[in-house]
């Protein structure tokens, strides 16, 4: 079975974790930023695609004998990106939204065509808490990369207008 | 001690404040890291687009801006009020930020994480990962093993996120 992760920053890292440690062999993650496909190399994602320069539905296609793949976890909130993520599911496949969308998306025939579900995702649950310690006590977060940058809390300013330029990845603040 | 504080939209500032005391159920929190979501620059350059008015006082608790930043947090244990068992001092901890108001229909049913009036540690509280010691209740402390330390610990609600996202899914996925 294979999955399509829409957006590669930090919480398509997060959704390509939590698909392996479901057991999931072929995780696609789909990722417009150059910075960020280097990143993910880094951290061994089997399949990365650039979607301005790639079919995200053939790529989901050929990993499964044409059928799409099961499930996509949009994590990118791109208008643009959401009719291709639907297109590559399975019949009955399944989507979680779990970006915020700045800008409406629209639906056609053609996206939901095979009983398709689309399913909204916010916050957690404390056993989803529990069991995310527990995959990280099994080594399955990587955080090499360079996907993770440390400052400290004279630099938080500067960097939230850094972060809205997209200049890094996923920042934490160290207490002093 | 030093804190990082949003005033208002497009104002935060690391300023010093009065630590907080011990309470019952409560422990005092030191060190670790605060990871800088999305929502946080949401809520740094448009706060009027979110969900929450900051400038009222929220349902559940009546906090409001000023506030500490930062809801994804990890620490180590300071101190720990008489009464509390679960967590001890010298601890390393991930805090789950959600609270909740355990009586309606979702909290009823689940853990409340889809609470209407939900409010978060670091959005709408007294308490937020940016400040130099907090003041958190055990019951949201949860101890992290030798294995995954402060920086992962910090890490664990936005994977969290993700995780849910993928818990939501495929049902039929053993995800533990």
């Amino acid at each position: 079975m294979g999955a399509l992760v829409i957006g590669g920053g930090p919480i398509g890292v997060g959704a390509y974790f939590a698909l392996k440690a479901a057991g999931v062999d072929d995780v696609v993650v789909s990722e417009p930023s150059a910075g960020r496909r280097a990143i993910l190399s880094a951290l061994e994602v089997e399949h990365i695609v650039d979607p301005l320069s790639e079919s995200v539905i053939d790529v989901c296609r050929d990993l499964t004998y044409g059928e799409g793949v099961a499930v996509a976890i949009d994590c990118a909130g791109a208008p643009q990106a959401f009719p291709d993520a639907m297109q590559a599911l399975s019949y009955s496949g399944r989507m979680v939204i779990v970006a915020a969308f700045e800008k409406p998306i629209e639906l056609s025939t053609r996206l939901l065509i095979g009983e398709k579900v689309i399913r909204s995702s916010e916050i957690y649950t404390r056993e989803d808490f529990g069991a995310v310690i527990g995959a990280m006590a099994r080594g399955g977060y990587r955080t090499n990369g360079g996907w993770i940058k440390t400052v400290e809390f004279g630099d938080v300013e500067r960097v939230l207008r850094e972060l809205r330029e997209g200049r890094h990845m996923k920042v934490l603040v160290r207490t002093p | 001690m030093q804190s990082v504080r949003i005033h208002a939209k497009g104002d935060v500032r690391v300023e010093v404040i009065d630590p907080p005391s011990l309470e019952p159920g409560a422990v005092l929190l030191g060190d670790g890291y605060t990871g800088i979501c999305g929502s946080d620059l949401h809520i740094y350059f448009a706060p009027e687009a979110m969900a929450w008015d900051f400038t009222r006082p929220a349902e559940l608790n009546g906090a409001m801006w000023l506030q500490v930043m930062g809801h994804e947090f990890s620490g180590r244990v300071l101190a720990v009020a008489d009464d509390v068992v679960d967590v001890a001092v010298g601890d390393n901890v991930a805090i789950f930020p959600v609270h909740t108001c355990g009586k309606c229909s979702i909290c009823r049913v689940s853990d409340g994480h889809s609470c209407r009036v939900l409010a978060m540690d670091g959005l709408q509280r007294r308490t937020g990962g940016m400040a130099e010691v907090k003041i958190v209740e055990a019951a949201n402390c949860f101890v992290l093993p030798e294995t995954v330390d402060l920086k992962l610990g910090a890490l664990v609600e936005p994977m969290a996120v993700a995780w849910r996202g993928v818990a939501l899914s495929a049902p039929e996925w053993a995800l533990s």
